[in-house]
């Protein structure tokens, strides 16, 4: 592997995780920082799972509110900074999303294509080797089941949006997920 | 169907991963949670989920966010958030995230509490961060019934009793009861407290002498709290 892309993700981590820290202080200029190192990518988790823009910015800027009350909590041993700010942007829409009960049609435009194409270069050398791993691992799996549970994932969606998604049964579905998701857990490993 | 080779036998149970990613509703999830919230083992499961699949979060794509939202971020309103109290109803992707992995401990706020009455969800869960930050008890209240179950967690130290409070908008801690001195506590919220009880309420543990506090007002320090969300 190449050292300069971990060495700069090493870096851009590092930056992230203090300027989490200073904003668990009450530091307001850190916080913005924050905002300007990762609102591109919350806003992309954000737009792709609530499917319109209004929506998706009234998400994003909860988000942030949540992000400036909770950043004293965050551990840096336990999660990295980039995946514990996706998972509150990501699940967080997901509650919007059902708690109105309608589900877009469809991704809009600019969200839409996640990497089911090749990914480009620079999404792939920022890729840390856990990343990698579980890349390759979902590769490996049955396209059908792959193909579930990158949409599952990329779409927030519950498992009969995702059968009626695919025009497959619910038992169906969920036995591909599940078989999927059992055979990653074996080749991604626990660490 | 039987014929697919990818379809033989029962389904394995990935119930961990399946409301990690978010696939589950209804009685489906709650039951979920429930289980996160009974079983150590099964929420750290949920949380090697979350960490396993992270690298997922590299496949979306970035979009610029609209200037208008870093605006609202920025100037007064990013004071607001830590004065504020009340929030929407925060379902239970995000409860089960607090239980497993992100805990606040409230300040309570000045603003008025949702109704409970307003509220779809039967359970009511909070994640009890310990001020050492050592660990995250979950408590879960069916409100139906009103019982309220808090695993084991032997906070107390010797001599000493835990015991609970809720502290909603007006910032005045209720005692709701003590904890049990070993094991899992287990106790039936009469209806009048459970009406005070709504996401946003913070629940929050403190150390008092055997059999509760004299005053009843909380007179040792708090060893841990958290707020209660729906779920």
């Amino acid at each position: 592997m190449p050292d300069r892309p971990d060495a700069d993700a090493d870096a851009a981590r590092a930056t992230l995780i203090e300027a989490l820290r200073l904003t668990g202080n009450e530091d307001r200029s850190a916080f913005h920082d924050v905002y300007r190192l990762t609102s591109a990518k919350l806003f992309g988790i954000c737009l792709r799972i609530c499917g319109e823009r209004a929506g998706a910015e009234d998400v994003l800027h909860e988000v942030y509110l949540t992000i400036w009350k909770r950043a004293g909590a965050f551990e840096p041993g336990r999660a990295s900074p980039i995946s514990w700010l996706a998972t509150i942007a990501r699940n967080r829409a997901i509650d919007w999303v059902r708690a109105r009960g309608v589900r877009p049609t469809r991704p809009i435009e600019e969200a839409g294509a996640v990497a089911d194409d090749a990914p480009d270069q620079l999404a792939l050398a920022q890729r840390d080797e856990m990343s990698r791993r579980l890349h390759d691992c979902l590769d490996a799996l049955d396209e059908r089941q792959r193909d579930a549970i990158r949409t599952a994932f990329f779409d927030g969606v519950t498992y009969a949006e995702l059968a009626q998604a695919k025009g497959v049964p619910l038992g169906t579905m969920k036995s591909w997920v599940r078989r999927g998701l059992m055979q990653l857990k074996g080749c991604v490993g626990d660490d | 169907m039987t014929d697919d080779p990818t379809l033989g036998g029962p389904d394995p149970d990935m119930t961990a991963a399946e409301l990690a990613i978010g696939l589950l509703e209804g009685e489906e999830r709650a039951a979920a949670l429930r289980r996160v919230l009974a079983d150590p083992a099964y929420a750290r499961e949920v949380e090697q989920w979350r960490h396993r699949l992270a690298g997922l979060f590299d496949d979306y794509r970035d979009v610029a966010a609209p200037p208008s939202v870093g605006a609202r971020i920025a100037a007064p309103a990013a004071d607001a958030p830590r004065a504020r109290n009340a929030w929407p109803i925060v379902a239970l992707a995000m409860a089960v995230a607090a239980a497993v992995a992100f805990v606040f401990v409230s300040r309570p706020g000045p603003a008025p509490l949702p109704i409970p009455v307003a509220q779809p969800h039967r359970l009511m869960v909070a994640s009890l961060m310990m001020t050492d930050k050592s660990a995250a008890v979950p408590a879960m209240i069916d409100m139906t019934t009103g019982e309220m179950s808090i695993p084991s967690a032997d906070m107390a130290p010797a001599g000493k009793s835990a015991q609970l409070w809720m502290i909603g908008g007006d910032g005045v801690p209720k005692p709701m009861g003590l904890l049990a001195a070993h094991g899992a506590s287990r106790m039936t919220l009469a209806p009048d407290q459970r009406r005070l009880l709504a996401a946003g309420v913070t629940l929050a543990v403190s150390v008092e002498p055997v059999g509760g506090s004299p005053t009843g007002k909380p007179t040792g320090p708090v060893i841990a709290a958290g707020k209660l969300s729906a779920a």
